[in-house]
């Protein structure tokens, strides 16, 4: 085993232990919106690093291919996460007493009562 | 977009058709970025793949067009790359978080809708902190209320008060402007700031 | 170096296996797309796994488009699931 052998596989079982807990999280979490911040986020830092780890072993030629992965997933990963969060606010999917504070609930509900 | 200085004078110039040079000038960018992609896709830049990757860009840009738009960014490449590197940063510690979390905690998990004023007023510098907002664990940005400038993030974990998320929202604004504001939006900035707005 | 690659890979299959649990137990729509969502971006990163073995690039492509792909997919499934509750 070389060093960049070494590197790699730090990165790749760091990047699968990280989806790992993601989908635990998917798992254990109570609602939608919680369970889609450990759906959407810890799968995305998990991919960048395997993808890193992948990458340290192959040749520039296809590695660059795989900097395209990377940057599908960080352009889609937050856009993905507010359009179903939205539905899922919108659609009642959120448990309310999980919620210390929810701000924007209250302030539907000055919007409804003083209109 | 639609900034102060350009409703004014808008009229003027939708009127006037722009040269020739200006409407390619203005698609180029796009252009390179498909090209870009292209080249990624295929592994290689050479002649060959730059020929076709240009040529395929223009077909798809010509199938799908869309339409231009200005915006007043400004790019500090120094600002950027310290933005990233903090974007970096935030996403790794995060995930530590929302691991430990589901591990400790999972069913029995708390968490805050918190209200939001930004000192920003430019489309895409919001959407920027948006997507900065919600690339890290644990928040993600819930409902934009543009005309007051006003955000509601979500954020998973215990909140015991609501000014810290606040505040941490408020830092990675000044980040982003830094990297991207134009100098109108740094200046409002830093007016806002110093008359103490940014608490709320 | 295998002894990593099998971790690994190991791990990336529990992972999906916990995601279809949800993907079954759903509950709503929205938890199922989001399960499936990440059952999608595990592929991607058990493909890239398996790219890193072997030293071979020829799956970037089906990696890339499958990202998008699946993006495109889930962002539809929820436009829906908003609409539909607009109207109820």
């Amino acid at each position: 085993m070389t060093w960049t052998d070494v590197v790699a596989a730090v990165f790749l079982l760091a990047g699968s232990l990280s989806c790992l807990f993601g989908a635990i999280g998917i798992l254990t979490f109570p609602d939608v919106v919680s369970r889609l911040q450990a759906a959407t986020k810890p799968q995305t830092f998990g991919l960048i690093l395997i993808v890193i780890g992948a990458a340290l072993r192959m040749n520039a030629h296809s590695a660059s291919g795989l900097l395209l992965v990377v940057l599908f997933q960080l352009l889609t990963a937050p856009v993905l996460a507010q359009i179903v969060g939205r539905a899922a606010y919108r659609a009642d999917s959120i448990r309310r007493d999980t919620l210390d504070t929810d701000e924007l609930a209250d302030r539907l509900h000055r919007e409804r009562s003083s209109g | 977009m639609t900034d102060r200085a350009d409703s004014r004078t808008g009229e003027r110039v939708v009127s006037r058709r722009r040269p020739w040079w200006s409407r390619v000038a203005r698609k180029l960018p796009l252009l390179l970025w498909l090209t870009l992609v292209w080249g990624l896709l295929w592994g290689t830049y050479d002649a060959g793949t730059v020929f076709f990757g240009v040529l395929v860009s223009v077909l798809v840009m010509s199938v799908f067009p869309v339409p231009s738009i200005s915006t007043d960014l400004a790019l500090r490449p120094l600002r950027v790359v310290e933005l990233v590197a903090y974007l970096a940063w935030d996403m790794a510690s995060s995930t530590l978080r929302v691991s430990w979390q589901a591990l400790r905690h999972g069913p029995r998990i708390r968490a805050g809708i918190v209200e939001v004023t930004l000192r920003i007023d430019s489309d895409h510098l919001i959407a920027l902190l948006a997507n900065g907002l919600s690339l890290a664990p644990g928040k993600f940005v819930l409902q934009i209320d543009r005309p007051n400038r006003i955000c509601y993030v979500y954020t998973l974990g215990m909140i015991t008060d609501p000014a810290t998320i606040r505040s941490e929202v408020l830092a990675l604004e000044r980040r982003v402007v830094r990297a991207f504001g134009s100098a109108g939006e740094r200046e409002r900035m830093t007016e806002l700031s110093d008359t103490g707005k940014d608490t709320r | 170096m295998t002894v990593v690659f099998t971790i690994t890979f190991t791990l990336l299959c529990v992972a999906g296996l916990l995601t279809v649990v949800r993907l079954l137990r759903g509950r709503t729509t929205l938890d199922r797309i989001i399960a499936l969502d990440v059952f999608v971006t595990l592929i991607v990163a058990a493909t890239c796994v398996g790219m890193g073995m072997q030293l071979d690039g020829a799956n970037i492509a089906l990696a890339a488009a499958f990202a998008l792909l699946v993006f495109i997919g889930s962002i539809s499934a929820a436009r829906l699931v908003e609409k539909k509750e607009r109207y109820r």
